[in-house]
């Protein structure tokens, strides 16, 4: 639909009633012109987007700053928009890709959200192994993920979470395709295990005994296209 | 000098092939990013991850070679992916915001909150001046808040992008009762603008070359 043809369908009933060259009917078409054209979806009046995110970055000068943040306050527009980019920026407590294939796992890219010192990693760089593990910490808590090459197109997950040094029981961790979930498991002898878990991006939510998530970890699952690389 | 460094050193020299595997590690981050935010933020008009994670590797290429992009550390590299990520993502959004409805765009829940929440003055309050756009949005807005309660509103609904029939169930009334009612929110719309001068000073934002 063009914007023409949006505006004319929102206009619905007046659009006939204000058809013809009448000055009144022509008078009802540009007001209707107006509203469409200051419509706040259509960001008119809004910061750029450079600017916005100059603003969440703090690199705006003052009082450019404050503009922006009463704008963002009183138009959810933008506010919205900046939500959308929070989603992006906020690392998720272990991110980690990961190549299945011939040879093993291979760990593509990992980022660690909480933990102070790095992870430590198994395996990193273009080196294949049976066998990866990914650990992140927050206060208390520790997270770790093994994963484990099941067949060539397929992968174990090994979840644990920790606290001060020992697995925390009876903790659930969610196994999700998106929101999508897939399989909910309560940890018994320290851990939980998802097996044979094929190729696709999959987030982990994991939660103590009680309370809240506490840790959110997202794994993307590739085949291997070529082992020897 | 780190992994990173070298590739990067390769892009600048046009060797695109030779950093390609490099190159992948980073089409995986920002596939895996998208997706998590399209599943947090309800981005139902984000179909195809894997061609908009592309398309910012693609933008990605672009600044190394053009060396608007040098690189300084992991992070920052990631930065400048997730902020590109951003603005491919809302490219695509403006592109389904141009065709479908707020609700299919925000998300029910969203839409929803912005539906009830927002506010005309507190909008034309915070508006940008662009070329004096704003003075014109808020001598609108402000035309618009002299209207009687429920002319306001159909008007206020409709700036948000809301036809009729999507109107009717928010004010308890017919389709019809609402195109009724949002013909004379116009007319008295209109004779106000005309009153004000509306369209002598603000008539090129909206009127283009077609009439007036
Ligand atoms: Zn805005």
């Amino acid at each position: 639909m063009t914007d023409d043809e949006r505006r004319r369908e929102l206009a619905g009933a007046e659009a006939t009633a204000g058809a013809g060259d009448t000055p009144a009917a022509v008078r009802l078409r540009h007001a209707l012109a107006a509203l469409g054209e200051f419509a706040p979806g259509r960001r008119g009046v809004c910061p750029r987007r450079e600017d916005l995110l100059a603003w969440v970055e703090q690199s705006l000068a003052m009082g450019e700053a404050e503009r922006v943040r009463a704008h963002v306050a009183g138009c959810p527009f933008c506010a919205s928009e900046l939500a959308d980019f929070e989603a992006l920026a906020t690392p998720p407590w272990l991110e980690a890709a990961v190549a299945v294939g011939r040879a093993g796992l291979r760990l593509l890219t990992h980022s660690f959200a909480r933990s102070g010192s790095p992870a430590t990693a198994s395996a990193r760089g273009p080196a294949a192994s049976p066998d990866i593990e990914l650990r992140s910490t927050g206060g208390e808590l520790e997270l770790r993920v093994k994963l484990h090459a099941a067949a060539v197109d397929t992968l174990d997950l090994r979840v644990q979470l920790r606290r001060a040094g020992a697995p925390v029981e009876r903790a659930r961790v969610n196994l999700l395709r998106g929101d999508t979930l897939l399989e909910s498991r309560v940890t018994a002898t320290g851990e939980v295990v998802f097996g044979d878990v094929p190729a696709g991006e999959y987030n982990l939510a994991v939660f103590p005994a009680e309370g809240d998530e506490v840790a959110r970890v997202a794994v993307r699952v590739a085949v291997d296209e070529d082992p020897l690389a | 000098m780190t992994g990173s460094e070298r590739w990067i050193a390769a892009l600048q020299r046009g060797d695109d092939e030779a950093a390609a595997p490099w190159l992948e590690r980073y089409r995986a981050f920002v596939a895996g990013r998208l997706q998590r935010a399209r599943a947090a933020r309800n981005w139902f008009w984000l179909d195809d991850v894997d061609d908009a994670a592309q398309e910012v590797l693609v933008r990605f290429l672009e600044a190394v070679h053009d060396g608007r992009f040098q690189y300084r550390d992991e992070e920052q590299l990631r930065g400048f992916l997730v902020r590109t990520a951003w603005f491919v993502a809302m490219r695509r959004k403006d592109q389904a915001a141009a065709e479908q409805p707020l609700t299919a765009v925000l998300g029910d829940e969203e839409a929803e909150r912005v539906l009830e929440g927002f506010d005309l003055h507190a909008f034309a309050e915070s508006a940008f001046d662009t070329w004096h756009r704003r003075d014109c949005l808020r001598r609108l807005y402000e035309a618009v808040e002299r209207l009687p309660a429920a002319r306001r509103e159909v008007i206020r609904l409709t700036l948000l992008g809301l036809a009729p029939r999507e109107i009717a169930p928010r004010m308890h009334r017919s389709a019809n009762a609402v195109a009724v009612l949002k013909y004379h929110a116009l007319a008295d719309l209109a004779e106000d603008l005309e009153r004000t001068d509306f369209e002598a000073v603000c008539g090129r934002f909206f009127l283009g070359d077609r009439e007036g």
